[in-house]
């Protein structure tokens, strides 16, 4: 067990529980530049395979990638301990609010904060778009299977587990079969 | 009742599905309505207000609920309760994909997922997006924290960093009780105006 790399991911986590505000694509952001970009632990290509899976398997994209990450460099414990320290900041700020300082949620500094970060979350889902956007090998498959998606999620209106059964079967076919 | 809690929270857990608001549904069928531990007024603040911390969403609300529940063990059984699942199931995943290295067969699903993915995230910047009040104000913010975050590639970080500092920066710049500025706002102000001194929260 690598004591020193599952403290220094613990911490690493740590950093991205405290700021990830906006919940969900907001947070991609930080997670890439951290993981991807700093330390190395994934590469590009297997930090948007863990986001596919996290689209099919239950729990929220930080808690998935903190579990893998912990998982492919500390094992079962870097994996434990990536997960907690993921979710501590939340769940100590929750408990915090739920006992004291919930009265205070419509204090208007508190407000002005809210107010300034909202538009900073749409840039950080849009900048979370264009980046995976750029790793996408855009040919006639992927710009198929793209548009099948996005006709899915806008006309049809279906779940996003199904947008990703459907795109996934057409990767099936056309990189498997037809590659 | 902390088993019970924890178990609860587990199948909450297990079946959200896509991100936290997913949760809700069966926030509401589990403790509203199955356990009556809470009332469908009380789940709706605390959506409010597990929006606005920081991390997911899924387990804001579920420490929450079980800090209201239970103190700070019902807070502890509830966000293991609702993190565990998605932890066993990653780390199988993990375990298939890196020990067993079965990553190569199935790279042609994941090959067709990333187009998928990146037009839904596309999709959602825009769906959040329709919500924000978009004042001039609120447009620069935006225009800066873009042009820092896609072209400039800084640190995520940073940028809310200095969103916080500027929300701060521009509730000096314009109190509410000064403010003849924006009529709108104003509005909005009055309809919140008990407030406590300032200093309190910070």
């Amino acid at each position: 067990m690598n004591l020193p790399l599952i403290l220094q991911m613990s911490l690493t986590f740590l950093k991205i529980g405290a700021f990830s505000f906006g919940g969900g694509y907001a947070i991609l952001p930080v997670i890439r530049h951290e993981v991807v970009g700093i330390h190395h632990w994934l590469t590009d290509r297997e930090f948007l395979n863990i986001l596919s899976i996290s689209q099919v398997t239950p729990g929220p994209v930080a808690i998935n990638t903190s579990t893998y990450v912990g998982y492919k460099m500390g094992g079962l414990p870097g994996s434990m301990a990536a997960t907690i320290a993921v979710v501590v900041t939340c769940i100590t700020l929750s408990v915090l609010l739920a006992g004291r300082l919930y009265p205070y949620r419509e204090h208007r500094l508190i407000q002005s904060v809210f107010s300034a970060l909202r538009p900073i979350v749409i840039a950080l889902i849009l900048s979370a778009a264009v980046s995976t956007g750029l790793t996408v090998d855009w040919d006639w498959r992927s710009v198929t299977i793209g548009a099948i998606a996005f006709l899915l999620l806008t006309r049809v209106k279906v779940r996003v587990t199904w947008v990703m059964g459907i795109s996934g079967l057409l990767g099936a076919v056309f990189y498997g079969l037809m590659g | 009742m902390y088993k019970s809690l924890l178990t609860t929270f587990f199948k909450i857990g297990l079946f959200t599905f896509g991100g936290g608001y997913a949760m809700i549904p069966l926030i509401e069928e589990e403790i509203v309505r199955k356990k009556a531990w809470m009332t469908d007024e009380e789940i709706l603040d605390i959506i409010s207000v597990a929006q606005s911390l920081p991390g997911p969403i899924a387990v804001n609300m579920a420490a929450f609920i079980g800090y209201r529940l239970r103190r700070l063990r019902g807070a502890l059984m509830a966000s293991l309760g609702v993190i565990l699942p998605s932890f066993f199931i990653i780390v199988i995943i993990a375990h298939l994909l890196i020990k067993a290295n079965i990553a190569d067969k199935i790279e042609p699903i994941f090959s067709g997922l990333m187009p998928a993915i990146a037009v839904m995230i596309l999709i959602s910047a825009y769906r959040l997006g329709k919500k924000v009040k978009w004042s001039q104000l609120n447009m620069a913010i935006f225009a800066v924290a873009a042009v820092l975050l896609i072209v400039l590639g800084m640190h995520p970080i940073l940028v809310i960093g200095g969103g916080i500092v500027t929300g701060l920066f521009l509730n000096r710049l314009f109190p509410p009780s000064a403010s003849g500025l924006d009529p709108v706002s104003k509005s909005e102000d009055e309809s919140k105006h008990d407030s406590e001194s300032e200093g309190e929260s910070e």
